[in-house]
């Protein structure tokens, strides 16, 4: 794939460019946070009870929390959870969910059979009941509510993994790399996977809106992060109680969590049309 | 494994007989309908065939689409597994091999495909491509092999960064035969290696061909249905119909002298740049082939024969040595003529 035709496609959608530039900037926030922020220590929970639930001003652009703690600060530095959440998760789950489904493919048989049933177990549930159930099992936390978002995706990407898998085993040069006689191992990782990753990428990067989303959901309904960390689920969580006094306590950070949903599925889109030959032929 | 290699030493240092020897070959498909109670109906896709490749030599298969030809190639290099039969190759049973023997083996016995762009795997570069194979039994010098083999086969050091999307159909299709010959094989199946080319760039490759088995003293099974081509490659062609060699023969023989009705209308198919021969030409292309999951009874090709008769139907001719090296499977050899 060449360089420069990557980055026309990618800048002929503006609004994949809005997309990136958006997940652009969020990363630098994340980076940044601590630069960025105003109040650093309120934003690692620090109360400053003098100033509780101030509206937006010039001092607080997005106003003050019950704890009288900068909601800016706060939601700068929830951009670093969001994301560690939304990348650990989809990364957990690509990988347990891509190498299970490579296996199912490549190997058919009874091991397709064997794994693909585990899966559609995994698929009966609704997936955020399923989050919410492995998350209340697991106990509170961060890392937690990772794991549980992660068991609940992985049987996504073993489907899709899969499918590919078993289209792409039949094309003659994975025939020709058994014909030289090298091992089902080595064709599955150099042949197999590399081209059944394109539309594994564009889910993924779809889903790390989702992903952030559900791991929003959890902390919302207290099985997440836990305060005082940052996190923008669990501002809104506890803003809902301000809400008609005080709008701007849940409405920034949920804010914040739109933007970013909206900017990965933007950038899914963009990926999709660089990465499926057949779109990328006629935008070009 | 010492044995086998000595066996093999022992054979090719003669520098006679014969490379590949196909006993009885059968391949069936199972096709599975319903999904508790299975039923399974067996695609005859080769059934009992059996011929010799010499060394050196080139042995042409031809038919249509659908008659096996592939599946042919296919599990004699044991990309599938027979359901019956055996193969050798130098006197060693192909078929009788262990995975791990089996591997010790494939360097001797390499594939060439159709489609060119689909046999090189796209997120490689070509010098990736060639140097697999290489990479894989511990070659050294790998880079001075590449770009030997790239020589060889008529391209140059500057492919060898190159992706198979940003080159030729024709320049592709030399890339997997280097990649084959990277092993230094004695033996190839090219199936249908230039049906996906145009013509000009058709006869380049099939020269390269010829001109690397003078070379390196290859042995090829050439699977085609264009009859023009392998008349201009092979040696001696093998004819098949739905599953069953019908027909073997020096090229002269089956082509000057076809004996089974299905091969004179197969050649009287080719077409010929002279209006006025088409009176000549007797036999017309009567249907098509019928499913090989249902074939005909007695003789598989009797639904299509002008000359099929009762026992046609009833009953499967056998091969018949109709001159020395010629074979045919027909009831009415000597009637015909």
């Amino acid at each position: 794939m060449r360089k420069e035709e990557t980055i026309k496609i990618l800048l002929r959608n503006k609004l994949s460019i809005v997309g990136l530039s958006i997940i652009v900037a969020l990363i630098i926030i994340a980076i940044l946070a601590s630069v960025l922020a105003p109040y650093p220590d309120q934003a690692l929970g620090e109360p400053n009870l003098k100033e509780r639930l101030q509206p937006p001003s010039r001092i607080h652009p997005f106003g003050t929390d019950h704890l009288g703690r900068d909601i800016l600060s706060r939601v700068i530095y929830g951009a670093r959870t969001s994301l560690v959440v939304g990348f650990s998760v989809v990364l957990l789950a690509l990988l347990i969910g891509v190498s299970l489904g490579l296996i199912a493919g490549y190997f058919g048989g009874k091991v397709d059979l064997i794994i693909m049933r585990i899966t559609d177990i995994f698929l009966a549930f609704p997936p955020l009941l399923l989050a919410l159930l492995i998350a209340t099992t697991l106990g509170r936390g961060m890392l937690n509510a990772i794991l549980a978002l992660a068991i609940s995706w992985w049987p996504w990407y073993t489907r899709l993994a899969r499918g590919m898998a078993i289209s792409v085993k039949e094309r003659p040069y994975v025939e020709a790399s058994r014909a030289m006689g090298i091992s089902d191992w080595k064709i599955m990782i150099r042949h197999v996977l590399p081209n059944s990753l394109s539309p594994i990428i564009v889910q993924a990067t779809m889903d790390m809106g989702s992903a952030i989303l559900e791991a929003a959901a959890l902390s919302f309904l207290g099985l997440g992060v836990q305060p005082p960390t940052p996190d923008w689920g669990l501002m809104v969580s506890e803003g809902k109680n301000y809400f008609l006094n005080y709008w701007w306590y849940p409405v920034f950070p949920g804010l914040a969590i739109f933007i970013t949903v909206m900017a990965f599925n933007l950038l899914g889109d963009a990926v999709r049309e660089v990465i499926d030959p057949r779109l990328r032929r006629r935008l070009l | 494994m010492n044995i086998l290699q000595g066996i093999l030493w022992l054979v090719t240092s003669m520098g006679v007989g014969t490379v590949i020897r196909v006993e009885h070959l059968k391949k069936y498909f199972p096709i599975t309908h319903g999904f508790i109670r299975k039923k399974i109906i067996w695609l005859k896709a080769v059934d009992d065939v059996s011929f010799e490749i010499k060394d050196g030599e080139t042995f042409g298969l031809v038919g249509e689409s659908g008659s096996g030809k592939s599946t042919t190639g296919r599990t004699i290099l044991r990309l599938y597994e027979p359901t019956g039969g055996k193969v050798y190759f130098n006197d060693i049973e192909v078929t009788a091999l262990s995975k791990q023997e089996l591997k010790e083996l494939r360097p001797k016995m390499q594939i060439i495909y159709q489609d060119p762009y689909s046999s090189l795997n796209p997120r490689l570069t070509i010098f990736d491509i060639i140097a697999e194979p290489l990479r894989e039994y511990g070659h050294e010098n790998v880079e001075d092999t590449v770009l030997e083999l790239l020589e060889a086969v008529g391209l140059s050091e500057e492919h060898a960064k190159k992706y198979p999307d940003e080159i030729s159909g024709g320049q592709c299709q030399r890339v997997a035969i280097a990649r084959a010959l990277a092993l230094n094989p004695e033996f190839l199946v090219l199936d249908e290696p230039t049906s996906a080319l145009d013509v000009s760039v058709q006869a380049q490759v099939l020269n390269l061909l010829g001109r690397l088995q003078k070379e390196r003293n290859l042995t090829y099974l050439f699977i085609s249905h264009d009859l023009g081509v392998v008349r201009y490659l092979a040696d001696r062609v093998g004819v098949m119909y739905l599953g069953k060699l019908v027909e073997i023969g020096t090229i002269e023989q089956v082509f000057d002298n076809p004996a089974h009705p299905y091969t004179r209308m197969l050649l009287s198919s080719i077409p010929v740049p002279d209006p006025k021969a088409r009176a000549i030409r007797k036999e017309k292309v009567i249907g098509e082939i019928p499913s090989p999951l249902h074939p005909p009874s007695g003789c598989r090709f009797h639904t299509r024969c002008p000359y099929a008769r009762e026992i046609c139907r009833k009953e499967e001719p056998a091969m018949i040595e109709l001159e020395k090296g010629h074979f045919v499977r027909c009831h009415f050899v000597g009637e015909l003529q």
